[in-house]
């Protein structure tokens, strides 16, 4: 009884402190991938690298270490199994909580963009002379 | 279904380095995603690739990499014994970090006397400061040495990733050092403490790796380890300075001086009670097992070198052995209990 109620108590406190992290940029590639459709493993890979224009180039360790994050953090979901050349292929699509953060992300993204835009063509103003 | 093909076996060989419950649940679709990257058009390149063809070390790599990071509790969905394993590595590494930061300011110092750059002092002896080594892999040494300090003090702002870069700055002219004097030893030349050399080099690369884990916990709230900086190297470098007094190097090295900390540190913790943090108890767990690591294998160049280090100098190394072990018992119990508990 008292083992069980340790057992609780230690799972709880191990648990509370478990939080969500930031969104890293393989896991927003993968979430911007399934945006456009459920997708297995492989096209999750070509997709990011023709999003990213070659830049993310995902390894299968990092593309599943992504993809089990996503999956425990309910931001995407396995659509269905497909069975391709004798094996079988797993699909993932987004949830509505992963296109919610994928959404958030980017917006953060933009503005990030924006205010640092900003400042560019406030120093060119300042250095070169020309319009801001 | 498939046959399996002896690219495939080294693969899933290669993926054992993964926790078998992550494993059950994606080994199939690694597998399958790993061989489609590996797809070849031309049919003589696919048959030589399916018998001869070895997983690319980029691939090995991320794969070990995630099977670290998934036993630190940062990587996929973090099962309770990673995020105990990753909050006790993350005060471990702090600990390595803070008696390197420590060691680094007593180097500052040290450096800084012998040079006549602290004229307050009194002057440190004519044979201290003869043939003081000047030369380029020395200031290479020391400058890499003193590096430990901006690593502290940025993991401790919460920058952990800048502290893991100059971490590994600091650590690539020690690996060198210990590389080119293995090869001085093995040509016939001289032969430096070996032993020390390399286990310096091993713990370094260790305390890089866990670094990773302040992925999952890089809130900035350890400024104080920052105030207790110069109460530890104050501490260390009056031991190191009472070496050459009390003629018991040994003692007073840096592998003696981490068991004579952790057992200090073992010790505080027990007096704390039944309120002790969990955690704790765990990164000192980790740190006794390391700390009796090094000092039994660095004991190998004491016990090696006849006529330098005495019958007495070696019992008193393995007494400091048997005074971690004495703690690291204790310690371990309570965190295989806490581990099962999370299981």
């Amino acid at each position: 009884m008292v083992a069980n109620r340790c057992h609780d108590i230690l799972r709880a406190d191990i648990l509370g402190r478990m939080g969500a992290t930031a969104l890293t940029e393989p896991a927003f590639f993968v979430l911007t991938a399934l945006a456009g459709g459920p997708r297995h493993g492989y096209a999750i890979v070509g997709e990011v690298a023709a999003l990213s224009k070659d830049r993310v180039k995902l390894k299968v360790g990092t593309l599943y270490g992504v993809l089990d994050r996503l999956v425990g953090d309910g931001l995407a979901e396995p659509d269905r199994d497909e069975v391709h050349e004798g094996r079988l292929r797993r699909y993932y699509r987004l949830t509505d909580a992963g296109r919610h953060t994928l959404a958030e992300e980017a917006a953060r993204q933009a503005s990030n963009a924006r205010i640092a835009n900003a400042q560019l063509r406030a120093w060119r103003a300042r250095t070169h002379g020309g319009p801001a | 279904m498939s046959t399996r093909n002896r690219l495939e076996e080294r693969y899933r060989r290669v993926l054992r380095l993964l926790p078998a419950a992550y494993r059950r649940v994606w080994e199939e679709d690694m597998v399958a995603v790993f061989l489609a990257t590996m797809r070849t058009d031309d049919p003589e390149d696919a048959e030589y690739q399916a018998d001869y063809g070895r997983p690319p070390w980029p691939e090995v790599a991320s794969v070990a990499w995630l099977a670290v990071r998934l036993r630190i509790g940062t990587a996929g969905a973090p099962a309770p014994r990673s995020v105990a394993w990753g909050a006790a590595l993350r005060l471990a590494a702090l600990c390595v970090l803070f008696s390197h930061a420590a060691l680094a300011l007593d180097q500052a110092g040290f450096q800084a006397w012998l040079s006549g750059r602290l004229p307050l002092l009194p002057a440190p002896p004519a044979e201290w400061t003869q043939g003081l080594a000047t030369g380029p892999w020395t200031v290479a040494l020391n400058a890499a040495g003193i590096l430990w300090l901006p690593a502290f003090a940025t993991l401790v702002a919460g920058h952990w990733r800048a502290a893991r870069v100059l971490a590994a700055v600091a650590l690539v002219v020690p690996a060198a050092s210990a590389v080119a004097s293995t090869g001085i030893a093995i040509a016939g030349g001289p032969q430096p403490f070996l032993a020390m050399l390399w286990a310096g080099v091993v713990l370094d690369v260790l305390l890089v790796v866990a670094l990773a884990a302040f992925e999952a916990d890089p809130a900035p709230r350890r400024r104080s380890w920052l105030l207790a900086l110069p109460v530890a190297a104050a501490a260390a470098g009056a031991g190191m300075f009472a070496a050459p007094v009390a003629d018991a190097a040994v003692l007073f090295d840096w592998p003696g001086l981490s068991c004579a900390a952790v057992v200090a540190g073992a010790a505080v913790h027990a007096l704390r009670g039944p309120g002790r943090d969990p955690d704790w108890t765990h990164a000192l767990a980790v740190l006794a097992g390391t700390a009796l690591a090094l000092r039994l294998v660095t004991l190998v160049d004491y016990a090696t070198r006849p006529g330098w280090a005495t019958r007495d100098a070696v019992l008193l190394g393995l007494a400091e052995s048997a005074a971690v072990l004495a703690v690291l018992l204790p310690l371990r119990r309570s965190t295989r209990r806490r581990l099962h508990a999370l299981s």
